[in-house]
């Protein structure tokens, strides 16, 4: 009897005790959230915008955080953070990669000339393309609009 | 807000552009009330025309159609730089949404295409 309860008692033990999981679980799924907060705050740095790095790292951060939680004790709670911080990266990826996708133009690619046109300014002033390149080269940058 | 993201940083390639003898102008489906403000909460240096039927836009292959607010059509993100000639001497088009060149890459591909034009 006495032999038996040795040998049960350490096993207890270490699934009892031993590092918690919840620091890193918590900590996990805050990071998770905070990515895709980070990008849209910091939208204004261009390599921020094209990339989506520190998003992608917080919440690349996050998963292996959650990943430690769930080794270091399977329960409910680990498993629901690990396989929820998994979903939102994975969704954030796939609308930062493939609904964000932008068509592809042959039509662009293949024009040769700069098709002319005359429209109007911010203030109402025409402006024709054939009258302002006459002057010196002309970069005209296609925006998607402000809304 | 991510639309406009870009604009912020192109005063600069303005001032260089102007630097090279050539000047810039941003294209967008706005109507000119609504350029207007942006350029003046922006302090943009550049005037900014607009293509509300798209049909400029359309015409260089860059029309995104119902992609904008309630399936309006907005202009894909792109970059042409125009000879005195009217040639195309540089282009680029984003591949997606957040795709945008740094103000200093634009600078540099301008440069390069003025330079060996």
């Amino acid at each position: 009897m006495n032999h038996q309860e040795q040998t049960v008692a350490p096993e207890t033990h270490a699934t009892k005790s031993g590092p918690s999981p919840w620091p890193p679980a918590i900590i996990g799924l805050l990071a998770v959230i905070a990515g895709p907060f980070a990008y849209t705050m910091l939208m204004d740095v261009p390599w921020v915008l094209s990339s989506g790095a520190p998003a992608f790292a917080l919440m690349a951060l996050g998963v292996a955080l959650s990943f430690v939680a769930l080794q270091r004790r399977a329960k409910l709670g680990t498993i629901l953070i690990a396989g929820l911080n998994s979903l939102l990266l994975a969704v954030f990826a796939i609308g930062f990669f493939f609904l964000a996708a932008l068509p592809a133009s042959a039509q662009f690619g293949g024009l040769e000339s700069a098709p002319e046109f005359s429209l109007v300014d911010e203030t109402g002033t025409e402006v024709r393309l054939a009258a302002a390149r006459a002057d010196g080269p002309v970069l005209l940058v296609f925006y998607r609009g402000f809304w | 807000m991510a639309c406009v993201a870009e604009l912020g940083g192109l005063p600069s390639v303005a001032e260089e552009l102007e630097k090279l003898g050539g000047r810039m102008m941003a294209v967008c489906t706005d109507p000119p009330e609504r350029s207007k403000k942006v350029v003046e909460k922006r302090n943009l240096n550049f005037p900014v025309l607009s293509d509300p039927d798209g049909d400029t836009i359309r015409a260089y292959g860059l029309l995104h159609e119902g992609a904008g607010p309630e399936g309006s059509d907005v202009a894909i993100p792109a970059h042409v730089l125009v000879g005195q000639d009217g040639k195309i001497l540089w282009r680029r088009k984003s591949q997606r949404v957040q795709d945008r060149l740094a103000p200093e890459q634009i600078i540099e591909s301008v440069r390069a295409a003025i330079g060996s034009s």
